[in-house]
């Protein structure tokens, strides 16, 4: 499984802004929603592996890691190819028929759904977490107007996302401090496993109480009081070719939107 | 600025829920400049006894606190901070930032400077702690060595007066120990900072220009690290490791060899027994 996996590179997908992929990937997403006929679901289809292959990630490992989710798309398809019932009969095998809305409503669902994971999985391939957060507390800026403390959540977020690494890698310390002292984590029984865990949640809640009054104490001592005020060391720059993949995205979403039957 | 950069006089401290106090009437002064290093066992108040200097505690005594002759209370608390930068014990508690260089900028944002002066001090503090190649790593990719020496930089970075270690190295292993005080040892000569050190740890204490022994919430011994080292009866007796070359030294008295009593390094121990064994 690769969704909200980072894969780090300096192609030109990965070099775009993050507010700019952020907002594309959507309109991608949008765009396929008003996309009902062969050519445009061929322009969109194109599009993507034209990001696929810029974006220098290797097909062989990016199919892999969403052949689950396109598996379970195809399968979603198939029901509906079998039991959809109106329309022109095509064809029928014993007690199964297949009609014309009945394939028409099962591609359009697999080329939809398989569309939006392509293109939620290759933005969190190629945009890291923190510049996905710094895009989305960019873009919930004027939530501000609302008194909501947006530069706060922020950083709240990307301390979070700074440390789940950290806890992935103390909860396998503890677990590991557990076997060897003979936990059935391991056993097949759920009732045992259950037990297992309470050991390895209780260590791992106190580390965390501790960790969180030792960073607040350090946060204090450099000068943190609220979101107010900071100046920004990480900064995204937003150039031109940025606009221009808005301007065609909106281009295109306009497009489909008027010529759709 | 006047040369005193602690000052203490008198504190006493009890936590609000505790039925003992858990510092009582301690008097301390560090000048500036100078390296002081804190010894007690554990839960003995060294912890409490920095806190309160940084004004993260409020001192409810009648005792005195000073930070370069500034009062230490909820008032001066923003000024006093910036005099003093702290590094703790666990590297991955004080790590901030996604990046080391997003970490060491923290406190720099905190004090909006422009990205520009950010960037220049980001990269100055990143090359004083040797750790400049690093500056996009994730602090998982790092050794709790590393980590520690990005927590200086990001101290360093707002330019502190006084830089507090509470066991700072502890959690190293002996070679990231060594590097990492041999660090602190240079950049306080570069930037005269006054370096204030809560350990366990024979050689941080060797290199320093004061100790002080805390036991039961009271100053117990305070000296230059030679003096101090030698008392080892009491050393033992307040929970704390007997030096090494001390415990050579009792041995080879008890062989009917004698080394002059003071204090001294094990390089130069071991240099005296090679002597006397020549000799033989
Ligand atoms: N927030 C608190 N509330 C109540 N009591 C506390 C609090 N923090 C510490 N204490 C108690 O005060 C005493 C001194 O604690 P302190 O952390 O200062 O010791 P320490 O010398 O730093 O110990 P260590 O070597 O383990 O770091 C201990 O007995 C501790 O239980
Ligand atoms: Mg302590």
């Amino acid at each position: 499984m690769i969704f909200g996996r980072y894969v780090s590179g300096d192609s030109f997908i990965h070099k775009l802004d993050p507010r700019d992929k952020l907002i594309s990937a959507t309109l991608i997403i949008i765009i396929s929603f008003l996309a009902n006929e062969p050519l445009s679901a061929l322009i969109l289809g194109l599009i993507c592996l034209l990001i696929l292959l810029v974006s220098k990630i290797k097909l062989l490992f990016f199919f892999r890691g969403i052949r689950f989710f396109l598996i379970m798309i195809a399968f979603t398809a198939i029901l509906q190819l079998l039991f959809a019932n109106n329309g022109e009969e095509l064809f029928s095998v014993g007690p199964i028929r297949i009609t014309s809305f009945g394939a028409k409503i099962a591609s359009l669902t697999f080329f939809r759904f398989s569309l939006a994971i392509i293109i939620a999985t290759l933005f969190t391939l190629t945009t890291s977490m923190i510049q996905i957060s710094d895009a989305v507390g960019y873009l919930i800026r004027p939530l501000k107007i609302f008194k909501l403390p947006v530069d706060d959540i922020v950083l709240t977020l990307s301390i979070a996302l700074r440390f789940i690494p950290t806890m992935l890698q103390e909860i396998s310390t503890i677990s590991d401090a557990q076997k060897a002292r003979g936990s059935s984590l391991n056993s097949r029984s759920i009732a045992k496993k259950i037990k297992a865990i309470v050991p390895i949640l209780m260590p791992l809640f106190i580390a965390s109480v501790r960790r969180a009054e030792d960073l607040a104490t350090a946060m204090i001592m450099r000068g943190y009081s609220d979101g107010k005020n900071r100046t920004k060391f990480r900064i995204m720059k937003w150039k031109n070719r940025d606009t221009l993949i808005i301007l065609f995205l909106l281009f295109l979403l306009i497009f489909f939107g008027i010529t759709k039957k | 600025m006047s040369n005193k950069a602690l000052e203490i006089k008198n504190l006493s401290f009890k936590y609000r829920h505790n039925s003992k106090e858990t510092l009582k009437k301690i008097n301390l002064s560090v000048e500036k400049g100078k390296w002081l290093s804190i010894l007690s066992r554990n839960g003995s108040g060294k912890t409490t006894l920095i806190k309160l200097a940084a004004g993260l505690l409020e001192n409810s005594s009648k005792g005195s606190i000073k930070i370069f002759d500034q009062e230490v209370n909820q008032e001066n608390f923003a000024s006093i901070k910036e005099h003093i930068g702290m590094v703790f014990q666990n590297p991955d508690n004080q790590f901030v930032g996604p990046t080391v260089q997003d970490d060491v900028a923290f406190g720099l944002e905190n004090k909006s400077i422009e990205r520009n002066e950010m960037i220049e001090r980001v990269d100055s503090a990143l090359k004083d702690v040797e750790m400049i190649e690093f500056a996009n790593r994730e602090p998982n990719s790092l050794s709790g060595g590393q980590k520690q020496r990005v927590a200086l930089a990001s101290v360093l970075a707002l330019q502190p007066d006084i830089i507090i270690l509470d066991e700072a190295t502890s959690m190293l292993d002996p070679k990231g120990r060594k590097s990492l005080l041999k660090l602190v040892q240079k950049l306080r000569s570069q930037y005269k900072i006054t370096v204030i050190a809560i350990t366990h740890d024979i050689q941080e204490i060797e290199q320093s220009d004061q100790v002080i022994i805390i036991d039961g919430g009271k100053k117990k011994l305070e000296g230059k690290p030679a003096k101090i080292l030698i008392e080892d009866e009491k050393l033992e007796s307040f929970g704390l490791e007997v030096p090494f070359t001390k415990r050579v030294r009792k041995r080879l008295f008890e062989l009917g060899i004698i080394l002059p009593n003071d204090y001294e390094s094990k390089e130069m121990v071991a240099n005296k027994i090679w002597k006397y064994y020549s000799k033989m």
